[in-house]
């Protein structure tokens, strides 16, 4: 196997964790976080080299990411026909403070969830979100702001139940 | 600036609390290595084709030049700029590719039910996500959406079902021994509650079932490097149907209503037309596993 295609497999397998709930996060689908993986694995394969020259491997899988996302939110069949949000994969036998969180995180408005992973998954900065998503700071800072008032209930609630 | 806020802190552990512990499906890193190489051969396929295309534009201005351009065709320097490329500008017949695909044989793209050098017959099941036939499925689409739907308005990417046929029984055989490949996919158009279908299928040398399931088929023309070529209608329900050279055959069907997954059928059927659908069966580029 070429140097090429084992920097990238050993990233790939590395990755795909952090890559996958990003996507999920974004997405709300399992089927659909597989895809926007894969899709964004296959990307940056093509642009691998480019990208490992400019030492942007993680800055270019994020783009992607975000993009493949973009791209299937305006697929027809997505936009047309909604699937029924997927309850979060994970065993509960009642609501917690979480679901509400989650519920929450999936009524943002598109560009807010993007702004959302980007700065509180990922943990990047203001100017990094800004030019992942080819936006301003100050969008960025708005899309925060009305983020953190959309959530801020779900937030407090986890806060209150300690 | 960034200074840390406790809510966004809050959310940032929350978030995170939210998601790590899902469980992420696991993957063959081969695998994505394998769709990264076939996206790349796509896209050198797909700048090829754009320099094709442009060359063919260019030949084509430049001989317009020329019948028009009366003086300036006559210099030697303008003449000889003008004609030189038309050579070049015959597109060369692509080869007839191979039927079966080798780079479906690889290994990573096997279900890990199968024994080894067996690819599995089936797909959507557990294992099978990145098994060779979905990866060629997943080519199907993207060659119909290419001729079809190149605004990606109408067909679901997706392959809703696999048709195969082989010479071998059971679920796993050898790359090879897989004498046919089938799909359908949902056809819908923006506002329109209906659901269509496309369907295709590749095989060697025998009927398929888009033949056996239209009548009225009428010998035409074949295009591109096919040596045969069929149609059929009836009613919002068309057929083309192309041949190799090889004998391999590749049908392409639409039809407003996707029976399997509908009662209600588009209202205006899919708009295709069964020219449409013979360019895209006479794509060379669908193969089998």
């Amino acid at each position: 196997m070429a140097r090429h295609d084992e920097e990238f497999t050993a990233y790939a397998a590395a990755a795909r964790p952090r890559l996958y709930r990003a996507a999920y996060l974004l997405c709300g689908s399992h089927h659909q976080a597989e895809d926007i993986v894969a899709t964004t694995l296959a990307k940056l394969y093509v642009a691998w080299p480019r990208a490992r020259r400019a030492d942007a491997i993680d800055a270019y899988a994020r783009r992607v990411l975000v993009n493949s996302h973009l791209d299937e939110t305006r697929r027809p069949w997505r936009r047309e026909r909604p699937s029924v949000p997927e309850v979060l994969d994970r065993t509960v036998e009642h609501a917690t403070p979480d679901d509400e969180l989650w519920s929450a995180v999936r009524a943002l408005p598109p560009g807010q969830r993007r702004v959302v992973v980007l700065r509180h998954y990922w943990g990047l900065s203001v100017e990094e979100v800004a030019a992942d998503l080819g936006i301003s700071g100050g969008t960025v800072k708005s899309q925060t702001s009305a983020a953190l008032s959309a959530l801020r209930r779900a937030i407090h609630t986890e806060g209150e139940s300690r | 600036m960034n200074d840390p806020d406790p809510v966004e802190d809050e959310l940032a552990a929350r978030l995170r609390g939210l998601v790590d512990d899902i469980a992420v499906p696991p993957s063959d890193g081969r695998a994505d290595l394998l769709r990264g190489r076939r996206r790349a051969r796509r896209r050198t396929a797909l700048i090829a084709g754009g320099v094709t295309g442009a060359c063919a534009a260019a030949v084509a201005v430049g001989v317009g030049a020329t019948a028009g351009g009366g003086d300036r065709a006559l210099d030697p320097a303008v003449q000889s700029a003008s004609t030189a490329p038309s050579s070049a500008s015959s597109t060369p017949t692509p080869a007839a590719p191979a039927l079966h695909d080798p780079a479906l044989n690889d290994p990573a793209l096997h279900d890990p039910g199968c024994p080894a050098g067996q690819i599995a017959m089936r797909v959507g099941m557990p294992g099978t996500a990145h098994s060779a036939l979905a990866v060629l499925l997943g080519d199907y689409a993207d060659h119909l959406a290419r001729h079809l739907d190149p605004t990606g308005k109408h067909l679901q990417l997706r392959p809703s079902n696999l048709q195969t046929s082989a010479n071998s029984m059971g679920p796993c055989v050898e790359p090879g021994k897989v004498t046919g490949v089938g799909t359908k996919l949902d056809w819908s158009s923006p506002g329109d509650p209906g659901l269509g279908v496309v369907q295709i299928e590749v095989h060697e040398e025998r009927p398929g079932q888009i033949r056996m399931q239209m009548s009225g088929w009428k010998e035409v023309a074949p295009p591109g490097t096919a040596v045969r070529a069929w149609t059929a209608q009836s009613g919002t329900d068309l057929a083309a149907e192309v041949q190799r050279a090889d004998g391999t055959l590749v049908a392409v069907a639409a039809s407003g209503l996707f029976g399997n997954n509908s009662t209600v059928a588009l209202a205006g059927g899919t708009g295709l037309t069964t020219a449409q659908l013979l360019e895209a069966a006479a794509d060379p580029a669908y193969t089998l596993p």
